[in-house]
């Protein structure tokens, strides 16, 4: 982390305010901070998922999993001021942003992941955090070393009142209907689908799979991609939400490694129930203790290893 | 007569598939006790419980009068368990001597301290050029292990595991893949290891198994089906429906 | 063993060119020689320093073949004790007033820096090497060490927070400042990363070590030589921790400040770098990537402040084509001649080969087989 980036106030904890003393909360500060818990979880669940689909399918981690999460949001950025004269402008750059990655995903996988198939995981990992050093510099030198900001357009209400709480529309309303529908179209296609069956069966059974005539890179690049596509869409609905800043990947892709281990790795529930778990207790220790924010997601997950080895969803045995 | 091993309704299942179905056996120490069955009747599980690799499911296991149902594999080890596996296993981008000197060595784990030059615990290196005199590996020690030859290999395996003196051998497969030459000197070398300790054997070469067993148990489908000299073995109507016939 | 065979093996002892490459340094590092300009005492440092930091994870990685991805916290840890023992501090913990004046005893401030390593160090074992291994490893440790990055990133009344502590003193010996001249804080860094090293070139051929090399090869096995592999695992693990807490030591004291940079994943991933970069199952290799990871940064840094998408680079290609780094190649090149090293390089097989794990079924495997037959 540079010394002129390591602005902490932009990422995904910018909403706590300074302070070190230990306070009590009241009821209604203690309700906004659980709902901003739950906001907070749903762009974890979308990159946590995202993560351990490839994981999970794959046994490939990517350490440049948050470089995708921030390249999202900078084509958010982009393309919003790009769109901004077409109707829906800015929906069409959070979908095209996404789709982007996505693709992108796609093309890191079959140039620079497949060689390393037939060799130990961790040489992925290393790949991968070299990769990830360089998106940082490319974003730097693309976008700068400032934040960006990307505002919602004006027919989104700035807020809304939701069982008489008045909370931000798209923040904490839209962005969590939006991750719902986003969560059931993916369980929906790894579960109800051909394609969702076909990659279950090959990552278990690589050979057979193989000898039923299905083109099995073409499974690992497909899937590579929709886990890349959900980082892309989890960092393009953050745009608006946060101050965009090149130390975003690396602040949520370590985030990220702590909820799938929370979680359990490769697990669907794991990466929801994970997500949801750190994005709340983060905001709660907001509330509690200011400066031990960033620590809450390690020490839960600390506590979570000496009690469930393997993760609250996980198996015993996988990828080691 | 005194037992090495006895089982009580030792199980094992695999998400809804019995491997080892509640076996109770006593397995009388000394000679070479050999196990054959048809593929799938659970031998290789067997010893993989008796080793410590996998937990039973359901059981008892004693070794000796003890009860080692819930020690480690290390732990069993230590107390004079020693195995080969299916599978080669050994350290393949180490020496043969590293490898033999590694299994010479562990008899000293926890014992002696460990920072220690070697020359100071005890006389490891005539141990080792001994063991490897013994299994006749004595000009390759400088190679690495996964250069050698299969039978080589296999035979290395059989180093690590007599290397530690231990008083219970299990040798699951020990003549796979092997050509009929090095089958010879592998029997030879079984053999020649054999008295003062007790030989559990899986292997599929029945004549090799009728030459050198002592007993014989037959298992099928996760039990045993019998019991016996080879000769008593080979005289079973049961054993010949279940196996021996589909072999001869 | 023959008088010629002993010269060559003393030719060859990875320590007389550990000496030689630390003697050397403070001359080339950093040089320039077309433009007439030597090599930068300060350049030569930090590789020496970062060489200590790279062995000592690299007994976990190269020897062991457990990939730590937060090994930093160690080496933080050991510079933020010697600062903080240094220049002493003055904070309230929960009603308790914590306070210790500056002092300036260097052996007393390394002694707490191991302290404070090992004991987290061997905390963390016990927590997480019986549960995990391979990449779950990993990212265990990459997450535990943001605990401490986050800690001296947050706790401004101790740590300084952010911009961390300046002007801390370096040490003195019999009360003159010697140390005050670079070149003379070189010779002394560089005394004690040698004797440091030489300690670790005794772990690693001790017979504790050559059973570290068999847990590598194959876990199982030594498993069933009776070797208790966990334990093997857990004090290599708190020994590795060691040599990064007296490189952050050497570190807080060349530097005269700290900040929590030291903490960060960069640096963990650097030192991964290094070892990949010189060959991680070498002895000299770790330190040989030190001193070439810095010599790049120096000269990549002077190009493009972007220098950091250049390492990554480097990294990429390491990682594609030759994962053995440089000592493996020279290795290559003595047995097979340039041509066939450099026609290794390109051979996937032979890189399979020299994976820094075997790759045997899980445990469960041989079962699951004998099922399906």
């Amino acid at each position: 982390m540079e010394a002129t980036t390591r602005e902490a106030n932009g990422g995904p904890f910018r909403t706590y305010s300074e302070g070190a003393a230990i306070h009590l909360p009241g009821i209604d500060a203690l309700t906004d901070q659980l709902v901003n818990g739950i906001t907070l979880g749903m762009l974890y669940i979308l990159v946590a998922l995202g993560l351990n689909i490839i994981l999970g399918l794959m046994g490939v981690i990517n350490f440049s999993h948050g470089s995708f999460f921030m390249l999202g949001a900078y084509l958010t950025y982009q393309l919003n001021g790009a769109f901004k004269n077409i109707p829906g402008g800015f929906w069409w750059a959070i979908l095209a942003a996404a789709v982007i990655v996505g693709l992108l995903g796609m093309a890191f996988e079959s140039l620079l992941i497949r060689p390393l198939y037939k060799r130990i995981p961790e040489y992925t990992l290393l790949l991968t955090f070299g990769t990830a050093l360089i998106f940082a510099q490319l974003v730097r030198k693309w976008w700068g070393d400032d934040a960006v900001r990307v505002d919602t357009p004006s027919y989104i209400p700035q807020s809304a009142n939701v069982f008489g709480l008045q909370l931000p529309f798209y923040k904490d309303i839209l962005l969590v209907i939006v991750t719902i529908v986003i969560l059931t179209l993916v369980w929906l296609l790894l579960n109800k689908t051909n394609i969702g069956v076909i990659i279950k069966a090959g990552t278990r059974d690589a050979e057979m799979v193989k000898i039923l005539g299905i083109n099995m890179p073409l499974m690992f690049t497909l899937v590579f991609g929709i886990g890349s596509l959900m980082a892309g869409l989890a960092g393009a609905l953050a745009a608006p939400v946060y101050a965009i800043q090149p130390n975003w990947a690396s602040q949520w892709i370590v985030l990220t490694f702590a909820i799938v281990i929370v979680g359990g790795i490769g697990s669907f529930w794991g990466a929801i129930v994970g997500g949801l778990v750190i994005g709340i207790a983060q905001s709660l220790m907001a509330l509690l203790f200011p400066p031990a924010v960033e620590v809450t997601a390690f020490l839960v997950m600390g506590i979570i290893l000496l009690v469930r080895p393997r993760g609250l969803f996980g198996v015993e045995g996988l990828f080691e | 007569m005194a037992y090495i091993f006895k089982t009580e309704k030792l199980t094992r299942r695999f998400s809804g598939f019995t491997a080892v179905n509640a076996v109770s056996l006593e397995i009388p120490e000394g000679g070479v006790r050999t196990i054959i069955g048809p593929n799938g009747a659970g031998k290789t599980t067997f010893f993989n419980l008796l080793s410590g690799l996998l937990p039973p499911s359901e059981g008892r296991i004693w070794f000796r009068e003890r009860e080692i149902t819930a020690l480690l594999a290390y732990q069993r080890a230590r107390l004079g368990i020693a195995r080969s596996f299916q599978i080669t296993n050994i350290f393949g981008r180490l020496t043969v001597y590293e490898n033999v000197r590694l299994a010479v060595q562990a008899v000293h784990d926890g014992r002696a301290n460990f920072f220690l030059p070697e020359r100071r615990l005890g006389n490891l290196a005539d141990k080792t050029d001994r063991v490897l005199r013994d299994v006749g590996l004595y000009e390759a020690r400088e190679a690495r292990a996964e250069n050698l030859s299969h039978g080589d290999q296999r035979r290395l395996e059989i180093g690590l595991v007599i290397a530690s003196d231990p008083p219970v051998l299990l040798l699951d497969e020990p003549l796979a893949g092997m050509s009929p030459a090095e089958t010879h000197e592998t029997v030879d070398l079984i053999q020649r290891i054999a008295p003062g300790r007790t030989i559990l054997l899986v292997e599929h070469d029945i004549d090799v198994v009728m030459a050198i067993s002592t007993t014989i148990t037959v298992f099928q489908t996760g039990q045993v089906l019998a019991t016996g000299t080879p000769q008593e073995i080979r005289a079973n109507e049961a054993v010949q429906r279940a196996y021996l016939g589909e072999l001869a | 063993m023959s008088r010629q065979s002993r010269a060559a093996a003393l030719f060859t002892h990875p320590l007389l060119w550990t000496a030689l490459l630390i003697a050397v340094l403070p001359f080339v590092a950093g040089a320039n020689p077309f433009a007439g300009q030597g090599g930068f005492v300060d350049i030569a440092t930090t590789m020496i320093i970062f060489g200590l930091f790279a062995s000592g994870f690299n007994l976990l990685f190269g020897h062991v073949g457990e990939l730590s991805f937060g090994h930093a916290m160690f080496f933080t840890l050991g510079a933020y004790v010697t600062a903080l023992y240094t220049k002493g501090f003055n904070v309230q913990v929960l009603g308790l007033t914590l306070q210790h004046g500056a002092a300036g005893n260097m052996v007393i401030a390394l002694v707490l820096s191991l302290i404070f390593a090992l004991l987290w160090a061997w905390l963390l074992a016990r927590i997480i090497v019986p549960r995990s291994s391979g990449i779950y490893f990993s990212m265990i440790t990459l997450a535990f060490a943001q605990v401490i990055f986050f800690i001296t990133y947050r706790w401004n009344e101790l740590t300084g927070g952010e911009d961390g502590m300046q002007s801390i003193a370096r040490p003195q010996i019999f009360g003159i400042e010697w140390m005050n001249s670079s070149a003379h804080f070189y010779w002394f860094a560089a005394a004690v990363v040698f004797v440091t090293l030489c300690v670790l070139y005794w772990i690693i051929n001790s017979p504790f070590g050559s059973v570290l090399h068999a847990i590598r090869e194959n876990k199982q096995r030594a498993r069933f030589l009776g070797y208790d592999v966990d334990k093997f695992r857990v004090n290599a693990f708190v020994l590795s921790a060691a040599f990064p807490a007296v490189a952050g030591w050497l570190w807080t004291y060349f530097q005269q400040a700290i900040n929590p940079d030291a903490g960060s994943i960069e640096y963990s991933g650097n030192v991964v770098m290094m070892s990949l970069l010189g060959g991680s199952q070498t002895f000299l290799g770790p330190i040989l990537g030190a001193a070439l990871y810095h010599e790049l940064q120096n000269g990549v840094s002077q190009a493009t402040k972007y220098w950091e998408a250049w390492i990554g680079v480097v990294f990429v290609v390491f990682v594609l084509i030759g994962p053995r780094g440089i000592m493996g190649l020279i290795d290559d090149v003595r047995h097979y001649g340039i041509a066939n090293a450099v026609r290794r390089l390109f051979s996937r097989r032979a890189r399979v080969q020299t994976d820094l794990v075997e790759e045997l079924p899980p445990l469960d495997e041989p079962v699951a087989s004998e099922v399906s037959r």
